[in-house]
């Protein structure tokens, strides 16, 4: 479980989000961001997306010959078939929520603009792999879609679909979820961004129908640290941003309690994710843009190293030709 | 300042609850917009205690506008002392008893009388009474400068007293006049208290539906003035009553009608009618039919169902010439059981033409004059022409004569006397010289008269149609005289002498018919011809009314006899015209008083029968007759609901009023005068203001306050 407390100030080199947001072009955000990521990088942070060579694994009846690896075979004597990550182009899906809860922000911006950031730089790295970049916004509805695609024009796209939308009504994943599951029939990466801020319920059912297509799945949880820490001081009547309901709360008295649920949510988030597979981010939004990418890669990194095992775990043991 | 509902002011108590919320309240009171409050229970309100006040403004503004909502609602007034006065102050009561004739009705008159003296026994000392009996008029037996005279133990028996000395008589119920009269003579008593004390009219009545309320429809009522109806009820139900109705034309015969009343129980009535009703001068007693003094009787049956009236015919009653008496029998009631009928004397008026012409030419004037003049039945017309020799001599000197043309000296001598002393004599003055000589009939110089030089023709204007002679004419729709074109007349140049008095004129200027005084008669005087020549006066539609006119002028008769209503004042003139000197009047009781003959001199008719006048003229002794009848109204005995007194404006004292105690009466009156004031509204409209002013300034400290959340969050 990540520590929900952080400071902008420990990040150093990266872009503080308290900078980078009053940048009111996406594009130029995403540059920002981006440009200092590869920088430190100095290598595609979606490396082995493409077709590229994974592993031997040991030939046994019925493989497809083609893909016996001939010069091993003339060295050593042996059959070994050759594994690839992936045999086409990788196709990512972005679902930002833009739910009214997601206007929430206690900064100088709000959970929304840090969530299409965040997208926005999803895309921007997906676009420069030649990879295909969709987007759908929802809230409790779908409220715009852009199949993934990779053709000319369609990062501006995804960023001006981005600029333009509104603030929705309230949060609801099932919709969007399994609009994803119905149209994207080509399995590929789903990024999930939101808050999260709704019951787990049905989560988990929806995020499983497309575990189950065989899709990727990222979920971003943008949270504000007001949201995490619940630093409020004085008692005042707390309106809920979605259903406008109105509750006088005494933050002194309500903050344990309310911790104490939030990180139950979060872990029952955690825990459904881990079940199925996704990877699962916490994106405070004081943190920089750059870490939560980062730390993102190298759990992506983590998870394809997993998974890449698992044909292994599947074929039989000793089986060689 | 008195309050109507003291028991709001305990609302005053609330202003202490701007106090304690202003110093216990909740802190802050910021609104925080949050994503979520999945996460979130509702906090129990932290109040935390201040022990100073903050805006003192505010405070004294709230607790400003609630002491001012506790005020309205307890409907603040200013109490005045007068305003307040209840049973327990001195009143002043005006004590009216009804006399009229349908208060002769079995028990009603004992019932009055109790009711008096239950009353005089409720006088308070300091009470001011007036004791009043009414019919159609208000007659005071005990005013209140005599009650205040009075030693204080006498003055009930002396009020009772006085009233035994009265009983009910036999005039008509007028309450339209008698209790604004009463109003009257209640607010000008002398007393200084006058203006300020409450004034209650009691009257004792049977209330009838012919009480004639009316005239209470304009009548002003003073605030201070309440009137308390005390109904006396008879012990007899349905009333029916008989009037004559008039004589049926040609014949001595008569027409009676019979009267019943809504709530009556009879339908089936005996009328009677007898000749020669002097005789049984006993109005009071209830004579039974057929037993009229042995005298010829008529006798028919009648139904009449209740609230109608039927007509009955008697044609032919013995001896036209005397009284008749007609009696209904058939009800309880009698009093008005009895009605008198005169029959009208028929007078011989002698007219006299003093002319030329025979009375079969259509273009002399004698055609036209001898066919003017129609019979009545007061009157009959003998005419005599002077051409034809059938006019005795003594005519110069009894009749009305209408002269045509010139006379010679000794017809003027003798017209000129017969004018002096007392006869009417009507000059056609168709020529200048007719003119003059009517100036010397009436005893005076004749004036220059010359012929008129007329354009076209003239018309008469100005015609004086309040003079008897033109009485006919007194209405709007028969007053239009511009259909008589005069195109010959004659004018009179000079001065009109004193004794003249012009009753038209031709075109406004001119005059065109004067009447000259001359002893005690008169001449009238015509300015232009009748016939032919000089206007179309014999052949329009003026000309019969006003010959007619001229005649019942001048011989005192007119259609119908006189016939009066008991409480009538008859003036006696009409009876002898120009005759003066003593009158005698004998009553039908059989009472006897003189009067002097003038036109301001009324015989008061008191009770019903035949009066009888003898009095003396010209001609000699003369009587006259005349029946004087029941009031019909009086005999309209259902009751008249005190409702129908109430929408006139009459103030009745409430019955729900009448049985409240002093307390709640004036609890009632503390009202009245509090929803006369109507403060509250003023002190509602101020609460408004100020809550306005709250609203205005917590706003203002509102906005000042969410600033310090917002910093605070």
């Amino acid at each position: 479980m990540p520590s929900p407390k952080t400071s902008s100030s420990s990040f150093g080199r990266h872009a503080d989000p308290a900078v980078l947001m009053p940048i009111r072009s996406l594009e130029l955000r995403v540059k920002a961001v981006m440009e200092g990521f590869f920088n430190g990088l100095h290598r595609s942070p979606f490396h082995g997306f493409s077709v590229e060579f994974s592993e031997y694994r040991q030939y046994t009846d019925g493989d497809d010959l083609r893909y016996l690896d001939w010069k091993v075979a003339a060295r050593s004597d042996r059959y070994y078939i050759k594994l690839f990550e992936d045999e086409t182009n990788l196709r990512c899906n972005l679902l930002v929520d833009n739910s009214r809860s997601m206007s929430f922000g206690s900064l100088d911006y709000t959970k929304a603009d840090y969530a299409k950031t965040l997208a926005a730089c999803l895309a921007w790295s997906l676009v420069q792999q030649r990879d295909a970049a969709g987007l759908i916004v929802f809230d409790e509805d779908v409220e715009d879609i852009i199949p993934a695609r990779f053709r000319h024009g369609q990062l501006r796209q995804i960023l001006m679909a981005l600029e333009k939308a509104e603030q929705g009504a309230s949060t609801d994943l099932t919709k969007p979820l399994e609009r994803v599951a119905g149209q994207v029939r080509k399995r590929g990466l789903v990024v999930l961004i939101s808050d999260l801020l709704a019951s787990v319920d049905g989560l988990e059912r929806n995020l499983g129908y497309l575990a189950a297509a065989g899709h990727e799945l990222v979920v971003f949880q943008v949270l504000d640290p007001q949201e995490l820490n619940f630093e409020f001081e004085a008692p005042a009547l707390f309106q809920d941003l979605e259903s406008g309901r109105e509750i006088y709360v005494d933050p002194d008295r309500a903050r344990k309690q309310y911790q104490e649920r939030l990180q139950a949510h979060l872990e029952q988030i955690q825990k459904t994710c881990e079940k199925l597979g996704a990877i699962y981010e916490l994106c405070p939004t004081d943190r920089p843009l750059e870490i939560a990418l980062s730390e993102f890669m190298l759990r992506r990194q983590r998870m394809k190293a997993g998974s890449a095992r698992i044909p292994q775990r599947r074929s039989p043991a000793g089986r060689s030709t | 300042m008195s309050v109507l509902a003291p028991f709001y002011l305990a609302g005053l108590a609330a202003i202490g609850l701007p106090i304690l919320f202003h110093m216990i309240r909740r802190t802050p009171k910021g609104k925080v917009p949050f994503s979520t409050l999945m996460f979130l229970d509702a906090s129990p309100p932290r109040v935390t205690s201040r022990s100073k006040i903050e805006h003192w403004l505010l405070l004294l503004i709230r607790a400003a506008a609630l002491i001012l909502l506790a005020l309205a609602f307890s409907r603040p007034f200013l109490r005045q002392s007068e305003d307040l006065a209840v049973d327990s102050e001195s009143k002043r009561r005006v004590i009216l008893v009804d006399v009229s004739a349908s208060m002769r009705r079995d028990g009603l008159w004992t019932q009055a009388n109790e009711k008096v003296d239950a009353i005089l026994k409720d006088v308070k000392a300091d009470d001011s009474v007036g004791l009043f009996v009414f019919d159609q008029e208000l007659l005071p037996l005990l005013s209140f400068e005599e009650w205040a005279g009075l030693q204080a133990g006498h003055q009930a028996a002396v009020a009772q007293e006085r009233l035994k000395e009265v009983s009910p008589g036999w005039m008509g119920t007028n309450l339209g006049i008698v209790l604004p009269e009463a109003v009257t003579a209640a607010l000008n008593e002398g007393d200084e208290k006058a203006a300020t004390r409450v004034t209650e009219i009691v009257v004792i009545t049977d209330l009838q539906r012919g009480s004639r309320i009316e005239g209470l429809q304009t009548f002003e009522w003073p605030d201070s003035v309440t009137v308390d109806i005390q109904l006396v009820k008879a012990k007899t139900v349905g009333n029916a009553s008989v009037q004559v109705v008039g004589s049926l034309s040609g014949k001595n015969g008569l027409r009676v009608r019979v009267d019943n009343v809504a709530d009556s129980p009879y339908e089936r009535f005996k009328v009677e009618a007898a000749a020669d009703a002097l005789n049984a001068h006993n109005v009071a007693s209830n004579s039974e039919p057929g037993t009229g003094g042995g005298q010829s009787t008529t006798l028919q049956n009648v139904h009449v169902p209740p609230e109608q009236n039927r007509v009955v015919k008697f044609k032919e009653i013995s001896d036209g010439t005397k009284p008749v008496l007609v009696s209904l029998s058939g009800d309880e009631d009698s009093f008005d059981n009895q009605a008198w009928y005169v029959r009208p004397q028929t007078a011989r008026v002698p007219v006299l033409y003093r002319g030329d012409g025979s009375s079969s030419d259509p273009n002399e004037l004698r055609y036209y004059l001898e066919r003017a003049f129609l019979p009545t039945p007061a009157r009959e017309i003998d005419f005599y022409a002077d051409g034809d020799g059938n006019a005795p001599d003594e005519t110069w000197m009894t009749g009305l004569s209408v002269i045509g043309k010139k006379l010679d000296s000794e017809q003027l001598r003798m017209s000129s006397k017969a004018v002096e002393d007392g006869w009417t004599v009507i000059v056609v003055g168709s020529s200048t010289e007719t003119c003059r000589q009517a100036f010397e009939i009436a005893g005076t110089e004749a004036p220059d008269i010359s012929e008129a030089n007329v354009e076209g023709y003239a018309m008469l204007s100005d015609v004086d149609l309040e003079h008897p002679v033109f009485q006919p004419f007194n209405d709007i729709r028969l007053a239009d005289f511009t259909k008589l074109p005069i195109w010959k007349h004659r004018t009179i140049d000079g001065d009109l002498p004193e004794n003249s008095r012009v009753l038209a004129s031709l075109d406004g200027s001119r005059p065109a018919i004067v009447e000259l005084s001359h002893g005690n008669g008169r001449v009238l005087l015509f300015t232009f011809g009748w016939h032919n020549d000089d206007s179309k006066f014999v052949l329009s539609s003026k000309f019969v009314p006003l010959m007619n006119s001229l005649v019942d002028d001048f011989a005192g008769t007119s259609v119908e006899p006189p016939r009066a209503i008991v409480g009538d004042h008859f003036p006696v003139h009409t009876l002898a015209g120009s005759a003066t000197g003593e009158m005698t009047v004998t009553a039908p009781s059989g009472l006897e008083h003189g009067l002097e003959i003038s036109p301001s001199a009324f015989a008061v008719l008191t009770e019903p029968g035949v009066y009888q006048f003898e009095w003396t003229d010209r001609d000699g002794p003369r009587t006259a007759s005349i029946a004087a009848n029941l009031d019909p109204l009086e005999s309209r005995t259902d009751a008249l609901g005190l409702d129908e007194l109430r929408s006139l404006g009459v103030p009745l004292p409430d019955m729900v009023e009448a049985r409240m105690t002093t307390d709640e009466k004036r609890q009632l009156l503390a009202r009245e005068l509090e929803s006369r004031q109507r403060f509250w509204q003023w002190v509602i409209l101020a609460g408004i203001v100020l809550l306005l002013l709250e609203t205005w300034l917590a706003g203002s400290l509102a906005a000042a306050g969410a600033t310090t959340i917002t910093a605070d969050t």
